[in-house]
């Protein structure tokens, strides 16, 4: 890899005759490099993460004591406390989610009424709130809601359904899938059968990405998330954040190993999915 | 005949009318107004309220007399703002650079900047505290070399810093290398053909073009650093941000009021900056949908959580 | 007023068989909200059973919203329309039994040729037996047997066309509608197609209406051609007796290449054309049927000057065509205000004016038609 490129002599016209023997390759080390500079941040502390869940005494220093899978075996238990917890509320958001938000972004998709804007805003507002803030007015407005769990979810659907409507609204708005549901109305199918045999198959790309773009988003919340759960039953991440204030680092450093072996094949689905549209839409 | 012609458009504009959409919008209407206008709206009043339930602007006039909260204010703004900066500045060449890759390179690489999106607020304050903490690799570093334990950065202005840019990073560039990707190659060709150097291309042609996208950018990158929790709660030591006297007031010390008015502000900051960062854009575009970018923002960004 | 018209032409071109007409459009309107003018206004004509009309014009015409509300697809505004002599005019698309052919064909890309064909059949509920035969019949007729388990992406342009067809034959649809059907296709390929189109048609033996801009297509697939301009029909009536008798200039111009001039009577046995060119009466067709005391016109095809050094006319000519045997020549007369375009034998020589003279018998007089009466 020509990750440090020599820069090619400066361009212009000092040098017509080098521009002229040959067009050159051209090695732009600057984009390149603040390319890799942005992957070299984005995976050291999680490199870093691996050797202090792998090393016996973190406090000695990297690999002080030798190494160990120690901590990793001993915090799969607490791992697990919050997990089936973060796994529900993600479900039932993302089941909330499809059947309000669906015909919410059809909605958006297929109608232009003055309304609309407005609700249009109303929806992308928790982008712009600080979800901190969403959680307290929350709290403070249902109290009674936070022990049974329901608050949360009501939390989790506000901030997430946005991200279905952004991601499905302009597929359904899509000329040809128009067109096909037209031709498929033409040829005798009601909305239903149009609905489940010709919309459904046209946006289940993205349809499915939302989903686990939604799951992600509401496995990992943490902002609103810490002031409305109910502390009996922590999330995953707010139990992370117990261990991270209280506990080992070594410890910590395992848990989050475990979180990200958690989202890893959900990023990984993302990914392919991605690459999958991409190649559809072309 | 008169009626005859119009009694069947009648008919037909009552089954195009778009009510079943506006019908099948009702369930998200209900939700966002149970769960979003009357829980924001009763925080509004209530921030607005004084202690005899007499109308008062005290909780908000105690925001920007009181030097703790003038502060912390002051620094979620700036270091919302310098974060943005600092992560546009690495984003905005290395989108152009992986606009090119291709291959399993490309894969590879989508793979792993896209990865810090799922992780919550926490962990990123946990990546700093492993690297920069007390007992953190760059401790060890330092001790090991000199001798002598360096500056622990990670739970002050430095750390939250850095925090900050991780979370931003995939954010920003997401949205960006989504816009260059989408930059017409031939606009490039054509302004090399017309005899522009490289760099003059870069600055005449490549970045007018992401413009839109750049704006969009910062107000998903501010936005999300204003409202930024849980990596400032696992991180800060003394350094303070609004958010962490949020909670303070809302939860620790029950003072619902000033919570309420601390919460609109940062709102309302975060509303300012993506107002600027739309009308600008939508100043670039002129005319063109702007709403667009911003949608393209919330689908390939996310929130802090 | 408009009724009176309709009905006048549909007698003329469907007989007592209107009732039984596949299509009977009467005034259809559509106004789009907002639009300053609407896009179609008061068009009205029939299709018979088993004929093809083409609904021609320029982009925007209104042509293709006239046929989508055919297909109830697009609301009406105004008019009736009847299918098999049944009021449809408020009937969703799913229950019309029609047959549409969108300009990009509309393939349902997650399925199979066969399970496309067999999608309206499905929808319909028809048994699995009859329906595997009717598949069958349909893929036969569309001569795309051998693409039953192909998927859509795997086919080429005229194969998905076929398709298309296949699937909206399969469901026996009352007419046949097909929306630009050509222009998804490479160019080099059209003209291929277009026959093959047009014995696909004729096999078929449907009720088809088809929306085109190109004049070749409509000559080659329609029985009859409406010709629409800015959300009105023009004239609506055969290749021939369009070629023959265009409603006006630019219909002339659009079917036929040719053009319909101003003129008024010189009052000594002769027409004086365009202010410029003095035509003797008794070399015009229609000169007997003609009445010299109103307004006059006449219509010149393409072929029918001849270039003669002692002509009457001088054309100023502005542009040259080579189009292999003939020579498309467009021009102004000389001292008149109009365009001229007409068609030379390429061995022609051609300067930058030429003198020209009516072939004897072929340019016609008649009275001025009244502004949108379509015949």
């Amino acid at each position: 890899m020509t990750l440090i490129a020599q820069r090619p002599a400066s361009p212009g016209p000092a040098e017509p005759a080098a521009a002229r023997r040959r067009p050159r390759r051209e090695r732009p080390w600057l984009t390149a490099g603040a390319a890799w500079l942005a992957v070299g941040l984005a995976v050291a502390p999680i490199l870093v993460t691996l050797l202090a869940a792998l090393t016996d005494n973190w406090n000695d220093g990297p690999l002080g004591g030798g190494v160990t899978l120690r901590w990793v075996g001993e915090s799969f238990a607490e791992f697990t406390i919050g997990l089936s917890t973060s796994v529900e509320v993600a479900l039932y958001t993302l089941a909330i989610d499809l059947v309000i938000g669906l015909p919410l972004a059809w909605a958006f998709a297929r109608t232009r009424l003055p309304g609309l804007g407005v609700l249009r805003w109303l929806t992308g507002l928790p982008l712009a709130v600080p979800g901190i803030a969403v959680g307290l007015a929350l709290v403070a407005t249902y109290p009674q809601l936070q022990s049974s769990g329901m608050l949360l979810i009501a939390g989790h659907v506000v901030v997430t359904l946005p991200f279905l409507t952004a991601a499905v609204a302009p597929v359904l708005a899509d000329r040809d899938l128009v067109d096909l549901e037209h031709t498929a109305a033409t040829l005798g199918a009601r909305f239903g059968r149009r609905s489940l045999t010709v919309t459904l198959p046209h946006i289940r790309t993205s349809l499915l990405s939302a989903a686990l773009m939604i799951f992600t988003l509401s496995f990992g919340e943490f902002n609103l998330t810490y002031f409305i759960v109910n502390p009996a039953e922590p999330t995953l991440p707010v139990s992370l954040f117990g261990a991270f204030i209280y506990g080992q680092t070594s410890n910590a450093a395992a848990l989050t190993l475990w979180y990200c072996v958690a989202v890893v094949p959900i990023a990984v689905a993302l990914q392919l999915l991605g690459k999958l549209a991409v190649k559809r839409s072309k | 005949m008169s009626a005859q012609a119009i009694s069947p458009s009648r008919r037909q504009r009552r089954r195009f009318a778009p009510t079943i959409p506006l019908l099948a919008a009702i369930p998200a209407i209900a939700l966002l107004v149970l769960l979003m206008v009357v829980p924001l709206c009763s925080f509004v009043i209530r921030s607005l309220t004084g202690i005899d339930g007499e109308f008062s602007w005290g909780s908000y006039q105690e925001i920007f007399t009181e030097p703790r909260y003038r502060t912390a204010l002051f620094n979620s703004v700036w270091l919302a703002i310098a974060s943005t900066a600092l992560a546009l500045l690495i984003a905005l060449p290395a989108a152009l650079h992986l606009a090119r890759l291709r291959g399993r390179t490309r894969t590879v690489v989508d793979a792993v900047l896209t990865f810090p999106l799922s992780l919550p607020g926490v962990v990123i304050g946990f990546f700093i505290i492993v690297m920069f903490g007390r007992s953190g690799l760059a401790q060890a570093a330092m001790t090991a070399l000199t001798g002598e334990p360096g500056l622990v950065l990670a739970y002050a202005m430095p750390g939250l810093l850095l925090a900050y840019l991780y979370f931003q990073l995939p954010r920003v560039l997401g949205t960006l290398r989504g816009a260059a990707e989408a930059l017409d190659p031939d606009l490039v060709t054509v302004a090399r053909t017309l005899g522009a150097s490289r760099t003059r291309v870069t600055f005449t042609v490549v970045l007018p073009a992401l413009k839109p996208a750049i704006f969009a950018a910062t107000a998903l990158a501010i936005a999300s650093s204003l409202g930024a929790y849980g990596t400032v709660a696992a991180l800060s030591e003394g350094f303070r941000v609004l958010p962490l006297d949020i909670a303070e007031q809302g939860t620790m010390l029950q003072n619902t009021r000033l919570a309420g008015a601390m919460s609109i502000v940062l709102a309302l900051v975060s509303l300012i900056s993506t107002l600027l960062n739309d009308a600008a854009e939508r100043h670039m575009r002129r005319g063109a949908k702007p709403a667009a970018a911003t949608a393209v923002a919330a689908a390939t960004g996310g929130r802090t959580s | 007023m408009t009724t009176a018209v309709n009905v006048e032409q549909s007698s003329r071109t469907g007989g007592a068989a209107d009732q039984h007409a596949a299509v009977r459009a009467v005034g259809l309107t559509r106004r789009y909200p907002g639009a300053a003018r609407p896009a179609v206004s008061d068009v009205g004509f029939t299709v018979g059973q088993g004929e093809v009309l083409a609904l021609v014009g320029p982009s925007g015409c209104g042509k293709s919203t006239t046929l989508r509300m055919i297909a109830g697809l697009e609301p009406l505004d105004g008019g009736t329309l009847h299918l098999d002599g049944v009021d449809a005019t408020g009937t969703r698309p799913e229950h019309r039994r029609i047959g549409w052919v969108p300009q990009s064909y509309g393939l349902f890309p997650h399925m199979s040729v066969a399970d496309n064909v067999g999608y309206g059949l499905r929808a319909r509920r028809v048994p699995a037996d009859q329906r595997r035969t009717a598949v069958q019949e349909a893929l036969r007729l569309a001569r795309v047997t051998e693409l039953a388990d192909r998927s859509p992406s795997q086919l080429s342009g005229g194969q998905r066309q076929r398709v298309a067809l296949a699937r909206a034959l399969a469901t026996d649809p009352r007419v046949l509608l097909l929306d630009e059907p050509l222009a998804a296709l490479d160019p080099q390929l059209r003209d291929e197609l277009r026959a093959e189109l047009a014995e696909l048609l004729r096999t078929a033996g449907r009720a088809t209406v088809l929306v085109t801009h190109d004049q070749h297509e409509a000559l080659a697939l329609a029985d009859r051609i409406a010709i629409l301009r800015d959300g009105r029909l023009v004239q609506c009536a055969t290749p021939a007796e369009i070629w023959q008798d265009p409603a006006d200039d630019f219909v002339a111009a659009f079917i036929a290449r040719g053009n319909v001039l101003p003129a008024e009577s010189a009052g000594d046995g002769s027409v004086l054309v365009a202010d410029v060119w003095r035509l003797p009466l008794r070399e015009l067709g229609g000169a007997d049927t003609v009445r010299l005391d109103r307004e006059l016109e006449v219509v010149l095809r393409p072929r029918d000057l001849v270039a003669d050094e002692h002509g009457e006319l001088t054309l100023m000519v502005r542009q040259c065509e080579y189009l292999g045997d003939v020579v498309r020549v467009h021009g102004e007369p000389f001292g008149g205000d109009v365009r001229l375009s007409v068609e030379l034998p390429s061995s022609t020589a051609i300067s930058d004016r030429i003198t020209l003279r009516p072939s004897p018998g072929k340019v016609t007089v008649r009275n001025k038609r009244t502004a949108g009466g379509n015949r």
